[in-house]
């Protein structure tokens, strides 16, 4: 392994390749999980070019590479096998164009994503896709997990937001694409495919006018079954809040202790609402809305009147998964999507899935778009929590599946769920994609053990679909 | 020889098979197909294509047949794949906001199934009586509000295809949020049929809007440009804002020295009525006298007359192009393509799209001959200035001879090892796509 990490700083010197075991450990874990080993170099280019010759190098070496945004990610997808070289890329983090006019941005791969919106804030745009992690994760990472965020419901995930990339491929050439341009849409492919297919070191994306005008309310409910079927009715009658969120109450405690944001302890549920758009349009949309959620049963219905108070409020939320150190020593967050009338449904399993199992679950997810994320709440240091916490995990992904859903909405699937793809994809449907997977990178440079099960080497699927 | 290649086709269950003159009426651009098979099921469409790709045979998909011209001409057609008998709603829970829906249905069908529930599905097609879902999805063809809701791979949340080893390949879902595995729609969006057939579509569904209204307004010599400023600066943007010269007898408004403007608002009623304000005074500002102003199911049929305008040919003697670029460079480029015309004896249509930076521009010589001498100057304007246009539609020597899809990709050498992978004897639409994929 010297051989590569020698070639590594040949090509791109000293400073841009890590190779200490004290530097390694830095790159082994994600949001995840603490990978079981270590990789055996960590480079850190400064450009395309860069990111281009050190996936030559690792191909001539035959070392596979896992690229690397903010490490942020929830499904392992960034966790190096062992002995695995890690592209992160951390210094690529400039914005290179804001296109006022067309309202379009190019940005590198490594740009935290709150820096966008906020550099595009003073010419009146802003970048949608706004995941919890927003102020940490990177632009490259949200592309490489399809991410998503409370404000999707209308806006659409990152792949509805990205227009075009610049990618390195498995050959080590430097490939563009864009939906503009002819062929296939190997923007679209790329987005969400988790490093799989090349690394991606540039992204032109959309960026959206800001709204006239934002409210924020609250809804207060003493049961969650009401909330659920609140949300239920609202899209049913046609209405698209810019966000519809849910938190249970154990979740408001473990959030407003650390917040105080003024979300209500003793509430069973509360839904977070935001209508932007002219002042009309939310003007109809906040009373339409307010209508319903008193006819669903909503104890309180309360707006956020100053930017102060909204600001508040989505803080609290985004800053929810962290505030659940307050009542666990450790969480696993589930991420799982249903067909939006199935959500009463689906929250009524995952509390019944967590009493079976002696779990406490907190509750905060996208409502609005069917996105569960159940946080349960165990102790690493005791094995039957531990157990008790993969096996719910699953119960619940099995009957969201049951349900019409899916088992990921928004995290991916990684090394955490590659074992579960086969509940949702058929033999010929896997084969498929390791259909696109073997031609974009054949001797499976990148990232390789994510997404698929694996037990089923490329080879494996092929010999599945032929039985 | 080729008769007996066709054999296994008469053996699949729940394949309708079609030649001799029958078949004719599946038209691919100036050819007519010889044998066309129709499955009834989509394990006959699977079982069809494995056939064909065994065989050897060449198979050109076929929906709504009102988009055969786009691309190169096919290099051979043995068989044409008709999906008119897989239609209708496969699964609709209006409170989901979702719906699945087979490839051979119209897209007319599809709007009115959604309109019924107070929904739509914004991905407008030319000819949405003929075009079917299939057909949108491969060709990828993004209508006149693409700007606003997307083009078709934005609101498409699941795909079944046919692939030619026989399997039927499912990718995302029903639901609106889904990150499981590779998104093979998006693949197979924009790919013209060449990977695999489209068998089955979910998509994301909207809430129609309250109000909707649809002005349009004749443009006197001297707004043209001053109203394209002034459109950018609406505070409530319209769902589609369009300039437009030509198109005689095609739309429903007075056009004047410059042209027309055209835009759809959507929304609250509050809001429509703000945004009618609003854009009367814009106009007025820019010296634009008077508007027509077509409300509701009007303004839907306008704006269907604006869409349909994609699809517009003059038989055998127009081609039409999509450039893209910045709004103002549109207009300039049209103008000079106008002048162009003025000395090749052809008359010049165009319709610029001010939201997504798109022109479409229709270029008609007075018989096909004078087109074959006229064209070509054109062509090279066109190539010189945009090398992306896109050539929409043309006779078969023009998109033999032309880069209909406006030059190769830099990822090109990857885009055919794609296509060998999901179709390695070439039956799909060989040698249509980019490249003469």
């Amino acid at each position: 392994m010297s051989g590569l990490v020698d070639d590594l700083i040949a090509a791109l010197g000293p400073e841009a390749v890590l190779h200490q075991l004290e530097d390694l450990r830095v790159y082994a874990y994600d949001g995840y999980r603490s990978g079981d080993a270590l990789p055996s170099a960590a480079i850190l280019p400064r450009d395309t070019k860069e990111v281009a010759r050190a996936v030559r190098i690792c191909g001539e070496h035959g070392v596979p590479i896992v690229a690397r945004g903010a490490g942020t990610g929830l499904c392992g997808a960034a966790v190096p096998p062992a002995g695995a070289a890690v592209i992160s890329l951390a210094r690529m983090n400039r914005i290179l164009e804001i296109d006022t006019h067309r309202r379009r941005a190019r940005v590198q791969p490594g740009l935290m994503n709150l820096k966008l919106s906020d550099a595009a804030k003073p010419h009146g745009l802003f970048y949608a896709p706004d995941p919890s992690s927003q102020k940490i994760s990177s632009i490259g990472g949200n592309v490489g997990t399809n991410a998503g965020g409370p404000h999707c419901l209308s806006y659409g995930v990152t792949t509805n937001n990205v227009l075009g990339l610049e990618f390195v491929g498995d050959d080590g050439e430097v490939y563009r694409c864009h939906q503009d341009d002819p062929g296939y849409d190997l923007t679209g492919v790329l987005v969400g495919s988790e490093g799989t297919l090349g690394i991606v070191t540039e992204i032109d994306v959309r960026l959206r006018r800001l709204p006239e005008e934002t409210r924020v309310f609250l809804a207060v409910y003493d049961s969650l079954d009401a909330a659920s079927a609140t949300v239920s009715e609202i899209i049913g009658h046609g209405l698209l809040p810019t966000a519809l969120e849910m938190m249970d109450k154990v979740m408001i405690k473990a959030v407003e202790e650390a917040f105080h944001a003024g979300y209500p302890q003793d509430a069973e549920a509360v839904l977070l609402v935001e209508v932007a758009g002219s002042r009309e349009g939310t003007a109809e949309a906040e009373h339409a809305v307010a209508r319903i959620a008193k006819d669903g049963g909503a104890l309180t219905w309360r707006a956020a009147r100053t930017q102060d108070e909204r600001d508040a409020l989505w803080a609290a939320r985004k800053g929810a998964a962290g505030a659940v150190g307050r009542l666990a020593p450790n969480y696993y967050i589930q991420d799982a999507t249903v067909p939006r009338t199935r959500l009463p449904e689906a929250l009524r399993a995952v509390e019944e899935i967590a009493h079976d199992h002696a779990l406490i679950v907190a509750n905060v997810f996208h409502a609005g778009d069917g996105n569960l994320h159940p946080l349960l709440l165990f102790d690493r240091r005791v094995p039957r929590e531990v157990e008790a916490v993969v096996r719910a995990g699953t119960e619940i992904l099995k009957h969201c599946i049951a349900l019409g859903g899916t088992i990921s909405g928004e995290h991916g699937i990684g090394y955490e769920k590659r074992e579960a793809l086969p509940l949702v994809f058929s033999t010929q449907d896997l084969a498929a994609m390791v259909r696109l997977r073997d031609t974009l990178d054949p001797h499976a440079l990148f990232n390789p053990g994510k997404i698929f099960p694996s037990g089923a080497s490329c080879a494996e699927v092929r010999e599945g679909h032929a039985r | 020889m080729l008769a007996d290649a066709y054999a296994p086709l008469r053996e699949i269950p729940d394949l309708d098979v079609i030649d001799g003159s029958q078949a004719g009426v599946f038209r691919i651009g100036e050819q007519r197909a010889r044998l066309a098979v129709r499955p009834r099921t989509h394990a006959a469409a699977a079982a069809a294509l494995r056939a064909c790709a065994a065989a050897g045979l060449h198979v050109v998909p076929y929906g709504g047949g009102t988009a055969q011209t786009l691309g190169h001409p096919p290099f051979r057609i043995d068989v044409v794949l008709a999906l008119d008998l897989l239609r209708g709603i496969h699964a609709y829970d209006p409170h989901d906001l979702t719906l699945s829906v087979e490839a051979g249905t119209t897209l007319a069908e599809l709007a009115q199934t959604l309109a019924r529930a107070g929904q739509h599905l914004p991905l407008d097609g030319a000819q949405p009586a003929r075009a079917t879902v299939g057909g949108l999805l491969a060709t990828g063809h993004a209508g006149w509000r693409a700007g606003t809701y997307g083009r078709p791979r934005d609101l498409l949340i699941g795909l079944r295809t046919a692939l030619t080893d026989g399997s039927q390949a499912l990718s995302g879902g029903m639901v609106v949020k889904n990150v499981t595995g590779y998104d093979l729609g998006k693949l197979h969006a924009g790919a013209l049929g060449t990977l695999g057939v489209i068998l089955r579509a979910n998509f994301k569904v909207m809430p129609l809007a309250p109000a909707r209204r649809f002005v349009a307004a004749a443009l006197p010599e001297g707004t043209r440009a001053s109203v394209l400023t002034r459109i950018d600066t609406l505070i409530l943007r319209p769902s589609a804002a369009l300039v437009l010269r030509g198109w005689e007898g095609e739309l429903p408004w007075k056009s004047g020295d410059e042209g027309s403007i055209a835009v759809m608002l959507e929304g609250a009623a509050g809001e429509i009525d703000r945004a009618t304000r609003d854009l009367r005074s814009a106009l007025g500002a820019a010296g634009i006298p008077g508007a027509s102003i077509f409300d509701q199911a009007r303004a839907d049929d306008a704006l269907a007359q604006l869409n349909d305008l994609w699809g517009s040919e003059i038989g055998g003697r127009s081609a039409a192009y999509c450039l893209r670029d910045d709004t103002t460079r549109l207009i300039s480029w049209a103008a000079m393509l106008e002048r162009i015309a003025v000395t090749e004896q052809m008359a010049v249509d165009f319709a610029a799209d001010l939201l997504d930076g798109r022109l479409l521009v229709r270029l008609a010589a007075p018989t096909g001959h004078a087109l074959r001498s006229s064209l070509p100057s054109c062509e090279e304007f066109i190539r010189k200035e945009a090398p992306g246009a896109r050539l929409l539609h043309a006779p078969e020597w023009a998109r033999r001879e032309f880069p209909v899809w406006g030059g190769e990709p830099s990822a090109i050498a990857r885009m055919r090892e794609i296509k060998r992978a999901f179709d390695p004897a070439g039956t799909l639409n060989a040698g249509r796509y980019v490249g003469k994929i």
